[in-house]
């Protein structure tokens, strides 16, 4: 295996790593679900147009609805086809109400299976290839969700140099992608292959954490014969963020606004090349991804093959704590009515943190010191408590990379990460001017 | 927003939430950590000091501290306000208090500094994390603006070897000779030899009538002047200069224990190596280049000795050692600077923030005669710190170096 050392970035810091106790559990299919709620509009744009009548009997991998500007949808598992109800759809940057169909009476979900490829990709052009990634429901999972073929598009506009598999995965407790690439490693490689290939891409890089690269040695073979770069990056927090990765393995670091994209660099994860193989090559369309179910306290812990729209709260079963819906250190939305989607790498049962009372900031410096993007931290938060939304725009709280560093060490307890993120989506939404009165009830003009 | 256009998907995909939280994990490490820990580190020194000065040290301690921690509670009980942070800041700045107070002051001078540190140096500003200058040094210079007299004696005791820990120090007796601490008996009816302080043996180099006689040194024609290896004849040893075993305020004397504390609050993470290193090379830089002036013998005639210029190396690196070793400018640079809260947050404005404070530091030991300047060079660069602040912060990633001096 080809263990590059590369650079690394300022701040970060060691987390404990938490996984142990699902890091060597394989991949099941989720338990039998009584009814899923399977969401029309994961991404933005209007709703998928049904496609069978309710009370149809549809079959596992079936299309049910077309897509109107999203994704195609496809039943995950057999079950007959019910009403039409509204769910939540969380990714790492914010809920998203979807009308879902509803699908009760559902089978037994199949695990994982090797399937017989029946498209020759290598031989296919990137054209095709592009032809073939708008079908099969594929969106991507990381940042905002969005159609893969659209999010190949950009990139194909943005002229690529280089592709990276982003398998890092540096949260506590998340294993979702390093049991995807253990044991369906090849799989992976070839969907990143397939995924450059449509980007017009010729350098790909998969990374992963140090901590692991033992698990990976059966991949340098697949890796080898796709020409795929593996690369291990140290165990720091938040090595495996999109933009720190293109920093580390890229050399260029993405301006404040802009995606990686805009740097020449496609970021992706390993459950969207998964399911762009199997799409493209075997005809399988996306319909399920590997959840981590695990946390504090007592669960059924493990790596399920989960269904889009299995109900996130009843994976936990009875556990008592708090439901995060992804890793426990980015920031997290509250959402009851949350399903399974694209984005959903881990539902984690925390304890719920005390109610404690604000502490005064010492000025210790350690957010500033840790923040990866070398913000500001208590100056933006300071702002944001003013009300005063210029000075955070003049301290660049839009280069905040939304990792929760700071409010992990600060020792005051203040809840720094909630702020620069939500001084940060603020920015991005109204760029021009915002008002104080607009702001948080609790600033003052 | 099509397929077709390929539109990066619209953000308003989702609504500013009120919702966003945080992560729900924390670092264990709680402000009264910091604090607890502090104080552990530098109840270090206070142990050393305890152990070289007998229990009238340890008196001073336990007074700085409870006063500390009672005025802090009586104020916010009379003033209604809710306590901020326990008590855990109160100790460590009675702590930090007692290392900056002699062993020798009556009681009512730590209960007065202290009341000064607490009521003055932090509660006005808002308690804790918005105070300007380090609490603990606004009551020490409290303490030496008010008891002139009782905080700046021409003569300071160190106990004898066969007296440490229980020794009354204001038992002294005072002796010519400095070198022989080491197997040393008590004087008679006495526990402590007393003496001049370091720093005031060697500020005896600037001209003045009282001293010159015993350092004056006409030197040689042709030569440059050595008068200052004669000051340094009179200095303690090396050994005992880092060991403590010499005259001043508590917690100042011993160097060892100090560095080792400051290096266990550098592993911490709660202290940057930057900023000891900072003060303790400005002082050194400022102590090898600063000129020194002697008095000739007819009290008239004024030499000027650059230690830089000194023929032997050796020589002027002693006396640089011994100006870092007196007047407190280790316990400024690992203790008193390095309070978070007080001093610049980032590596660069503490880099600024220490050479600030160790040249001002050793200006002040070499030209003007004060009891304490480490201490008020601390206080002086305080002032600063919100400048040194705002004036360097690290490169936001994705900006490029230099961004804000280009033209948009
Ligand atoms: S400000 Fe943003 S990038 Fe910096 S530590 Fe906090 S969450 Fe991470
Ligand atoms: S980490 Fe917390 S206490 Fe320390 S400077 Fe930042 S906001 Fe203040």
């Amino acid at each position: 295996m080809l263990l590059r050392q590369y650079g690394s970035f300022a701040g970060g810091i060691d987390l404990p790593d938490e996984k142990h106790s699902t890091l060597g559990m394989p991949i099941e299919p989720a338990a039998r679900q009584g009814v899923l709620r399977v969401p029309l509009a994961p991404c933005a744009g209007p709703p998928a147009r049904m496609l069978v009548p309710e009370g149809t009997r549809v079959s596992a991998g079936e299309r049910i609805a077309a897509a109107c500007g999203g994704v195609d949808v496809y039943a995950p598992c057999e079950g007959r086809i019910g009403k039409t109800v509204d769910v939540q759809v969380v990714s790492a940057v914010g809920v998203k109400h979807s009308p879902a169909i509803e699908l009760v009476a559902v089978g037994q979900m199949a695990p994982i299976r090797l399937l017989v490829p029946v498209f020759d990709w290598r031989a296919a052009s990137s054209r095709e290839i592009r032809t073939s990634l708008a079908g099969g429901g594929l969106t991507t999972a990381k940042g905002h969700i969005e159609p893969l073929n659209i999010w190949v598009e950009r990139g194909l506009r943005a002229c690529c140099k280089c592709i990276i598999a982003n398998v890092v995965e540096p949260q506590p407790y998340v294993t979702s992608d390093h049991r995807m690439l253990v044991e369906n490693g090849a799989e992976v490689i070839r969907g990143l292959m397939i995924i450059a290939k449509a980007l017009e891409v010729g350098q790909m890089l998969l990374a992963v954490d140090q901590r692991r690269v033992d698990q990976y040695r059966g991949l340098v073979g697949a890796a080898r014969a796709c020409n795929v770069a593996m690369v291990a990056l140290p165990a720091k927090y938040p090595a495996g963020n999109d933009t720190l990765l293109v920093k580390v393995l890229h050399r260029r670091e993405t301006p404040i606004g802009k995606e990686t994209f805009d740097v020449g660099a496609a970021v992706i994860d390993a459950s969207t090349c998964f399911a762009a193989y199997r799409w493209v090559a075997c005809q399988s369309p996306q319909t399920a991804r590997v959840v981590t179910v695990s946390g504090q306290g007592t669960m059924p812990r493990g790596n399920f093959w989960t269904p889009y729209g299995a109900d996130c709260q009843s994976m936990l079963q009875e556990a008592r704590g708090t439901m995060v819906i992804g890793g426990p250190m980015a920031p997290s939305y509250q959402a009851d009515n949350a399903v399974v989607c694209a984005a959903t790498d881990a539902v984690l049962n925390l304890k719920t943190p005390p109610a404690t009372t604000a502490t005064p900031c010492i000025r210790c410096g350690w957010c500033t010191d840790h923040c990866p993007a070398r913000l500001n931290v208590k100056g933006i938060s300071d702002a944001y408590e003013l009300g005063k939304i210029d000075r955070a725009r003049r301290l660049h709280a839009g280069a905040c990379i939304e990792c929760g560093v700071c409010s992990y060490v600060c020792p005051a307890r203040l809840g720094l990460c909630e702020r620069v993120v939500w001084i940060k989506r603020l920015l991005q939404q109204r760029p021009q001017q915002v008002r104080p009165q607009e702001l948080h009830p609790e600033a003052r003009p | 927003m099509s397929l077709l256009t390929g539109q990066p998907q619209a953000h308003h995909a989702t609504q500013i939430g009120m919702d966003v939280r945080g992560p729900l994990i924390c670092a264990p490490e709680s402000i009264r950590t910091v604090f607890i820990v502090t104080l552990a580190a530098a109840s270090a020194p206070l142990c050393a000091g305890i152990v070289l000065f007998g229990w009238r040290a340890a008196v001073v301690a336990a007074i700085c501290i409870g006063s500390c921690a009672n005025i802090e509670r009586l104020y916010y009980r009379v003033t209604r306000m809710p306590a901020l942070m326990g008590r855990s800041h109160a100790y460590l700045t009675g702590v930090l208090l007692a290392l900056t107070l002699p062993p020798t002051a009556p009681w009512y001078v730590p209960v007065v500094a202290s009341a000064f540190a607490i009521i003055v140096g932090k509660a006005v500003f808002g308690g804790v994390g918005h105070f300007l200058w380090q609490p603990a040094l606004v009551g020490r210079l409290a303490a030496a603006v008010l008891f002139a007299g009782a905080m700046n004696p021409e003569y300071w005791p160190v106990l004898a070897q066969d007296r440490l820990l229980w020794g009354d120090a204001d038992k002294g007796r005072i002796v010519d000779d400095w070198r022989k601490w080491h197997g040393s008996c008590a004087p008679e009816n006495a526990d402590a030899f007393v003496s001049r302080r370091s720093d005031v043996v060697l500020s005896g180099l600037r001209p003045s009538k009282a001293s010159y006689s015993a350092l004056a040194y006409l030197p040689p024609p042709n030569e440059l002047p050595k008068a200052p290896p004669a000051a340094l004849g009179q200095l303690p040893s090396m050994g005992e200069m880092l060991m403590g075993t010499v005259p001043g305020n508590i917690g100042e004397t011993c160097a060892i224990v100090i560095v080792v504390a400051g290096l266990y609050l550098i592993y911490r993470n709660y202290l940057k190596w930057q900023l000891p290193v900072a003060v303790l090379c400005s002082a050194a830089a400022v102590a090898a280049a600063a000129p020194v002036y002697l008095a000739g013998p007819d009290d008239v005639a004024i030499e000027v000795w650059w230690p830089v210029l000194h023929q032997e190396g050796e020589v002027a690196l002693t006396y640089v050692m011994y100006r870092l070793l007196s007047g407190g400018i280790v316990l400024s640079a690992f203790f008193l600077a390095g309070e978070s809260t007080s001093r610049p947050t980032g590596a660069g404005g503490q880099v600024i923030f220490g050479a600030g404070i160790g040249s001002l530091a050793m200006l002040l030991q070499l030209y003007v005669n004060t009891p304490i300047p480490a201490f008020m060079a601390v206080l002086a660069m305080n002032t600063l710190t919100p400048a040194l602040d705002s004036l360097w912060r690290p490169r936001v990633l994705g900006r490029r170096r230099f961004e804000f001096l280009r033209r948009k």
